[in-house]
């Protein structure tokens, strides 16, 4: 318990104990888990806007388990060519681009869906690999 | 005992089915108009993209019986050809597939739109859209006036801008390669009948 020779206890106003104070630490960052395998991943074609080159989509992702989803959501973008940006996006802890889901979990059968836009001045073709996180404690 | 005759009659019956039933499997066929009248008096483009992910099924969208007031210049990009006096083709493939056709507004403009899907994959969105003349801004709206979004296994989710541009389905009459397609199955399906009972 990391006893030393020292006394921390003091004899004044703020003591509260003649023991050594033990201190506990919780490491409370959230831990992603990918349940891709749990959904069924339909994305939209794109449309293009000439004068921003913004590329605009939508992604929805259908509970095909029988157990609902619990959030919070990330649907992170693997792999998204060099030259393509994510608007309005986040990067993870391994330099992923991902997007919060506003949903806080996904139902039995529900789909949820949200909203890409991409910078591509280069107007290359974009691939990613679509991967659904979710968050447990 | 094994009949080759028998063998290859069924084969070719299997071959007909499958070419002549890919046809069938194609989408509706979509009439297009884009009523310009609102910006009569100007010129500017009308642009036609196809565009989809990377991992996007391949799809082309087939684009037909043009009428209109078109200039005379287009500029393609990506998996694109043709031009507006015969048809256009334009392909999935590329991160930008796109026709832009100058024209004369004030009229009316219209095609016939059918798309052919092969494979799984991710959907693709057909859009048309109106420039101005100095190519500085979009027309109607900001961005697309009529879309046709397909997506996998669900019909296609149709959107055009109210008092500008309508898109309605529209009978297929069959061409006479498809009848020609039929009447060989239903021949070879005799033939093979025949031949069984003997």
């Amino acid at each position: 318990m990391g006893d030393t020779s020292q006394d921390p206890y003091v004899n004044d106003g703020f003591r509260a104990s003649d023991h050594d104070p033990v201190v506990i630490s919780l490491n409370l960052a959230p831990t992603f888990t990918d349940v891709t395998a749990s959904v069924n991943v339909v994305q939209s074609g794109l449309t293009m806007n000439r004068f921003t080159s913004k590329y605009s989509g939508t992604v929805s992702f259908q509970n095909t388990t029988g157990a609902d989803i619990t959030g919070p959501l990330r649907f992170v973008l693997q792999g998204l060519p060099a030259g393509v940006t994510l608007d309005g996006g986040s990067i993870d802890e391994n330099g992923r681009p991902y997007i919060t889901l506003r949903n806080a979990s996904i139902p039995v059968g529900a789909t949820v869906s949200v909203s890409t836009t991409f910078t591509n001045p280069s107007k290359v073709s974009i691939v990613y690999m679509p991967k659904l996180f979710s968050s447990a404690f | 005992m094994f009949k080759l005759t028998a063998f290859f009659s069924r084969a070719l019956l299997v071959l007909t089915l499958v070419v002549g039933g890919a046809p069938a499997l194609a989408g509706p066929l979509y009439h297009v108009s884009v009523d310009t009248a609102v910006f009569a008096g100007s010129s500017g483009f009308l642009d036609l993209s196809f565009l989809g992910l990377g991992t996007a099924a391949p799809a082309t969208a087939t684009l037909s019986n043009f009428a209109g007031n078109f200039g005379s210049s287009a500029e393609l990009a990506g998996d694109v050809r043709g031009d507006v006096g015969s048809r256009i083709v334009i392909g999935n493939r590329d991160g930008f597939n796109d026709f832009l056709q100058t024209v004369t507004f004030g009229g009316l403009f219209s095609f016939d739109l059918r798309f052919d899907t092969k494979g799984k994959g991710d959907g693709t969105t057909f859009g048309l859209a109106l420039i101005n003349e100095d190519f500085s801004g979009y027309l109607g709206a900001d961005g697309n006036i009529a879309q046709i979004a397909l997506l996998p296994a669900a019909p296609d989710a149709l959107f055009a801008v109210e008092g500008l541009a309508k898109i309605s389905e529209v009978a297929q009459v069959p061409e006479p390669a498809l009848w020609l397609l039929l009447a060989t199955g239903l021949v070879l399906i005799g033939a093979t009948r025949r031949a069984a009972r003997r």
